[in-house]
């Protein structure tokens, strides 16, 4: 039973890694930038969001604010930075996406202050009580609404790119530069997009995971981790094994909660990251793996 | 309806072409003959921009020269490039769709490329990555093709393929010659390709080394001798 | 060695200067406390290119283990020192692991995994005060003054190790498997275990770092070595000078000193850091210390330079001016005889020739090229234009047929004397000189050529590895001096000229007989481009085991002997 209500509890968290994995993968898969900032970006988003709910009371206005500015954010990033520094080494890449992670922690800094904040539930209601023979399941209504609201968004995404001329052009972009060139696709228009979409998703992730996370400069760091690792743990090749990794890594997180200590539960969840990429970096379902030394 | 006027590219201080003007009449195949890295590629890319040129491009008498490549897609010149560049993880399908990307109608073209190359139909469902190399090497040309370009660029079509497969190839730009596609053809294999264009321009080291009729070139044993290594 | 003194003396008197102000010197302690892990963090991410975002955790692991055992134990301290540097190590192999299997950003993700899990483990830990940490940790010394002085006697001893690191073999094998894991071990540099000792190495720099952090500061707390701690060493790696000794404290005077100069606003410093480091990978990749040390090179030593230059050009010469063209080239003759026309190389001087000048039955002519030493300054800069003038020279002096003895650039020269004025010379010595085809200088050699005008310590330096089994010090200031005098535009145009010529046509129209004599200790000229020489001469080639790039002064009698035997063959 317990282990059925660790499974339970670890889906909405694990949908919020599954979602913020997507985001990253989408912009890795397509521009080739392993984005550190990511958490940072929707970090930002998160208290835009936080400010048109202290001035409007309405939850609904304060989402759709955090991710519209995150697709700014994202196109402000894309159009500024990562456009100007196409030609740079992935090394020097990956420490401009550092330094933009802690200019970013110092903007909100800036404008916002250290404190902590509260954020409402997007959905408040009694929680669902199932009872079975041998105990009760609980479940949240905000945790289900986080579930389905991440999932329609993911499943909307991936239709996106399954089925429209825009979202081919996409996957036709990450799979052959030159090859989306001659056929005339404006690279530069794909990667905007696909920065400005990443950069929403998280921007979600951060509004949906603020009434437990809180609001605060760093509340996405180990968001940001979590979403890399189940990217790796997914294989970043497949989209939705991208998925699957954040469903898995929510469940074995709340998991170890229960049975070993929640004290220790973000420690142990690291160490497994690590013991992943060691053994596992090409993921649990994809087959070829570049990050090897 | 393709004039291009001292091209330049240069690669950082390496200058790949150093200032080459040709010219691309209509229904007309012209071929741009070279070894490795004698600036073939390049020149194709400069006329798209896709690396930064310097120098002249006129097509149907408009100037294009600073255009971007997408521009320049949208005009009609359409590149088969090197190495067929085509999406593996995308199906045969969506590889070609993306060929109508800009320009060209998928249901309208589509019948003509599977009328030139009937596997494509058969494999549209399959992943591009699983097809041979010569299959894949229609699917590029099919990929260009189903934009009905005004001017259709081919880069080493015949590259790594068997034989036989590139008899075919070349049996196709016949085809599409008597279809009236005008073709700028860039390749290594002198006597093929030399065999089906009109013209043709040797390129040594970034310039243009000898040009003249195809095969007029073809039966010049000096030309033969000093240019094509035969 | 030096280095690592100058820096305590430096760090010395500026604690001196303010040794009445107690929070000064605390600031102080704490730039050189995070100079330290970032040297740590410079061995691993600057020195062998692993980059590690979690370098905070080894200071966290020795600031904890001395703060448990001082204050639970009261374990004398250089027990818990030799504790703290065992289980950063312990930990450095532990996070090597992944890097041994792991590259790029894949290795950036695990390190910052391994950061903020053991930040996590701390801070779950109730024994050590879990979030709130320890307080009271006893210090070393009362005196801010001497907690000071040990933290940066510490930093210096562990700068003068590294630099013995960073020269050692080992640290070769640090900057192979940096600039390519696959090349180095091709050359059989095994690359897990020395990644594998890099990062003991740079964890054991971090963990003591972290050990003087706790007795300095008396209080920590998880928070004090978290993913921003690792963040502010990375860009203090990247600020300072990747690569370099120094780097890590340049970059902590700026990131942990910047924060104080702010203290009244409530401005983040991660705007700033942030800000900086991007713009420092961007636009300065090398960091400060580079910066500092090109602008060393570039204007410390100009006053000297030009002093020495106005005292060398006037001093008294043995030799004589030829007028040729107007252009005035100075010689020196030695010996009677058939005459021998000596040919010196690049940065070089008749002076070169000053241990071979004298063969018996021989009568040396030994020039000064136009643009060397005390001969006048010419604009064209090509290798031909320099035979030209000794063509001009050989005629002014009625000599008919010489035979031409050319040593490196003079080499060139005296090939392209030889193959186009064949009648000129009768027979031809190469000494270390390029091949037919000219010598390339790869393009980011040249700001280090340009560098050589200004600074004669560098040009000496250059000079000394072109001789390298010569221990002629006097001769070697002496041309040195000579080098100086070049027209400054050579430094690089030499060079320029040497990429620029091919006399593998002409070659053919030498039928002279030609002698190649090269060192095998050469760095500069190898075997093959002899090889090309001979080959397309008939000439004969002649390698001398013991000697590098320069026979004439290294092994003058065996030169002569070779000069004999070969001047008077028939």
């Amino acid at each position: 039973m317990q282990i059925l209500q660790g499974i339970i509890s670890g889906i909405p968290q694990g949908a919020l890694y599954g979602l913020t994995a997507f985001g990253i993968a989408l912009i890795f898969k397509t521009t080739g930038v392993l984005n550190f900032a990511h958490g940072n970006s929707g970090m930002l988003a998160t208290y835009v969001g936080l400010s048109v709910y202290l001035l409007t009371q309405n939850i609904i206005f304060s989402i759709i604010a955090a991710v519209i500015t995150g697709l700014l954010v994202g196109l402000v990033v894309e159009r500024f930075l990562m456009r100007p520094l196409k030609n740079i080494s992935s090394g020097a890449m990956l420490i401009v996406t550092l330094g933009l992670l802690m200019v970013i922690e110092g903007i909100v800094m800036v404008i916002w202050g250290v404190d902590y904040h509260r954020f409402p539930e997007i959905y408040m209601a009694a929680p669902i009580i199932l009872f079975l023979e041998n105990g009760v399941l609980v479940m949240p209504s905000n945790d289900i609404a986080i579930t389905i609201i991440s999932l329609a968004v993911m499943l909307a995404l991936a239709l996106f790119l399954r089925y429209t001329k825009l979202g081919i052009a996409i996957r036709a972009r990450s799979e052959d530069e030159i090859g989306a060139l001659v056929c005339g696709i404006d690279i530069n228009n794909v990667d905007t997009i696909v920065w400005s979409v990443g950069i929403a998703t998280i921007a979600l992730v951060g509004v949906l995971a603020a009434p437990k996370t809180y609001i605060h400069p760093s509340m996405l760091i180990n968001m940001q981790l979590y979403g890399i690792t189940a990217g790796v743990l997914g294989g970043f090749s497949n989209l939705f094994g991208v998925i699957l990794g954040g469903l898995i890594l929510g469940i074995l997180e709340k998991l170890v909660g229960v049975f070993i200590s929640p004290d220790y539960q973000l420690s142990i969840i690291l160490i497994l990251i690590i013991l992943v990429l060691l053994f596992k970096p090409s993921g649990l379902f994809a087959k070829e793996f570049e990050g090897r030394a | 309806m393709l004039e291009v006027q001292n091209l330049e590219v240069n690669y950082g201080p390496i200058k790949a072409v150093k200032g080459i003007s040709f010219s691309v009449s209509k229904g007309e195949i012209v071929t741009i003959l070279g070894s490795n890295g004698a600036g073939k590629t390049s020149t194709l890319f400069g006329i798209l921009n896709i690396v930064k040129s310097k120098g002249k491009v006129l097509f149907n008498g408009e100037d294009v020269s600073n255009k971007n490549t997408v521009y320049m897609v949208k005009k009609g010149i359409v590149l088969c490039p090197e190495n067929r560049r085509i999406f593996p993880g995308l199906t045969v399908e969506e590889n070609l769709k993306m060929g109508t990307y800009l320009r060209g109608n998928y249901q309208k073209n589509s019948k003509y490329v599977y009328d030139l190359f009937p596997i494509l139909k058969e494999r549209g469902k399959q992943k591009a990555g699983s097809l041979s190399g010569g299959e894949q090497q229609m699917l590029a040309l099919g990929r260009a093709l189903i934009a009905s370009p005004d001017l259709l660029m081919l880069d080493e079509p015949s590259l790594g393929l068997a034989p036989i497969i590139i008899d075919e190839i070349f049996g196709v730009l016949k085809i599409l010659k008597e279809d009236g596609i005008p073709i700028l053809l860039v390749e290594q294999n002198a006597i093929k390709s030399l065999k089906i264009s009109d013209r043709a321009y040797v390129l040594e080291n970034g310039k243009i080394a000898y040009s003249g009729n195809a095969s007029e070139m073809l039966k010049d044993e000096k030309v033969k001798k000093a240019y094509l290594g035969m | 060695m030096k280095k690592a003194i100058w820096t305590f003396v430096f760090g010395a008197i500026v604690g001196l200067i303010f040794i009445s102000k107690s929070f000064l010197l605390l600031v102080f302690s704490n730039i050189v406390i995070f100079g330290i892990a970032a040297l740590g963090l410079n061995v691993i991410f600057g020195y062998t290119g692993q980059l590690s975002i979690g370098h905070a955790a080894f200071m966290a692991i020795g600031a904890y283990i001395t703060a448990y055992l001082t204050i639970t134990f009261n374990i004398p301290l250089v027990i818990n020192l030799l504790l703290a540097i065992f289980v950063s190590a312990l930990f450095g192999i532990v996070i090597a692991l992944p890097a041994l299997r792991l590259k790029g950003f894949y290795l950036a993700i695990a390190t910052m995994a391994f950061g903020i899990a053991i930040q996590e483990i701390i801070a779950a830990m109730k024994m050590v005060g879990g979030r709130i940490g320890m307080r009271d940790i006893p210090p070393i010394f009362q005196s801010d003054f001497a907690t000071y002085l040990l933290n940066l006697i510490f930093y210096c001893v562990l700068v003068y190790i590294t630099s013995i690191i960073v020269k050692s073999p080992l640290g070769t094998q640090f900057n192979m498997v940096r600039d390519s894991e696959l090349a180095s071990s091709a050359f059989g540099v095994k690359v897990a275990k020395t990644k594998l000792q890099a990062f003991i190495i740079s964890a054991i720099y971090s963990g003591i770092a972290g050990f003087l952090y706790a007795h300095t500061i008396g209080y920590i707390s998880p928070m004090d070595f978290g993913l921003n701690t690792s963040l502010n060493l990375l860009a203090m790696v990247i600020i300072g000078g990747f690569a370099s000794l120094n780097g890590g404290l340049i970059g902590s005077i700026i990131i942990t000193g910047m924060p104080f100069l702010f203290s009244r606003s409530n401005f983040p410093m991660t705007i700033i850091v942030g800000g900086l480091m991007i713009v420092f990978v961007l636009f300065f990749p090398r960091g400060i210390a580079y910066g500092l040390n090109l602008l060393y090179l570039k204007y410390f030593e100009v006053p000297y330079v030009l002093f020495l230059k106005r005292f060398w050009k006037n001093k008294n010469k043995e030799g004589h001016f030829v007028d040729i063209n107007s252009v005035k080239l100075y010689y020196e003759v030695a010996g009677e005889g058939t005459p021998v026309l000596m040919i010196h190389g690049n940065y070089g001087s008749h002076r070169w020739f000053e241990k071979v000048k004298n063969i018996d039955g021989f009568k040396a002519y030994i020039p000064d090229l136009p643009n060397f030493c005390f001969s006048d300054w010419i604009d064209e800069i090509t290798i031909d234009t320099y035979a030209d003038y000794l063509k001009e020279f050989l005629d002014v002096l009625s000599l008919e047929q010489v035979i031409v003895v050319g040593h490196s650039l003079g080499g060139a020269v005296a090939m392209s004397l030889a193959f186009r004025y064949p009648e000129k010379c009768e027979k031809l010595i190469l000494v270390d000189s390029p091949s037919l085809r000219g010598l390339k200088t790869p393009e980011e050699n040249y700001n280090i050529l340009n560098l050589l005008k200004r600074n004669r310590t560098l040009l000496k330096n250059s000079l000394k590895a072109m001789m390298p089994s010569s221990k002629d010090r006097k001769l070697l200031n002496q041309l040195t001096n000579d080098g100086l005098l070049m027209n400054p535009q050579c430094f690089t145009e030499n060079a320029r000229a040497l990429e620029n010529y091919n006399y593998e046509e002409i070659a053919k129209n030498y039928r002279g007989e030609v002698l190649f004599i090269l060192g095998k200790k050469d760095t500069l000229i190898t075997e093959n481009m002899a090889k090309n020489v001979v080959a397309n001469t008939n000439g004969e080639l002649e390698i001398v085991p013991h000697v590098g790039h320069s026979i004439i002064i290294e092994d003058p009698v065996l030169f002569k002997n070779l000069f004999i035997e070969f001047a008077t063959s028939n």
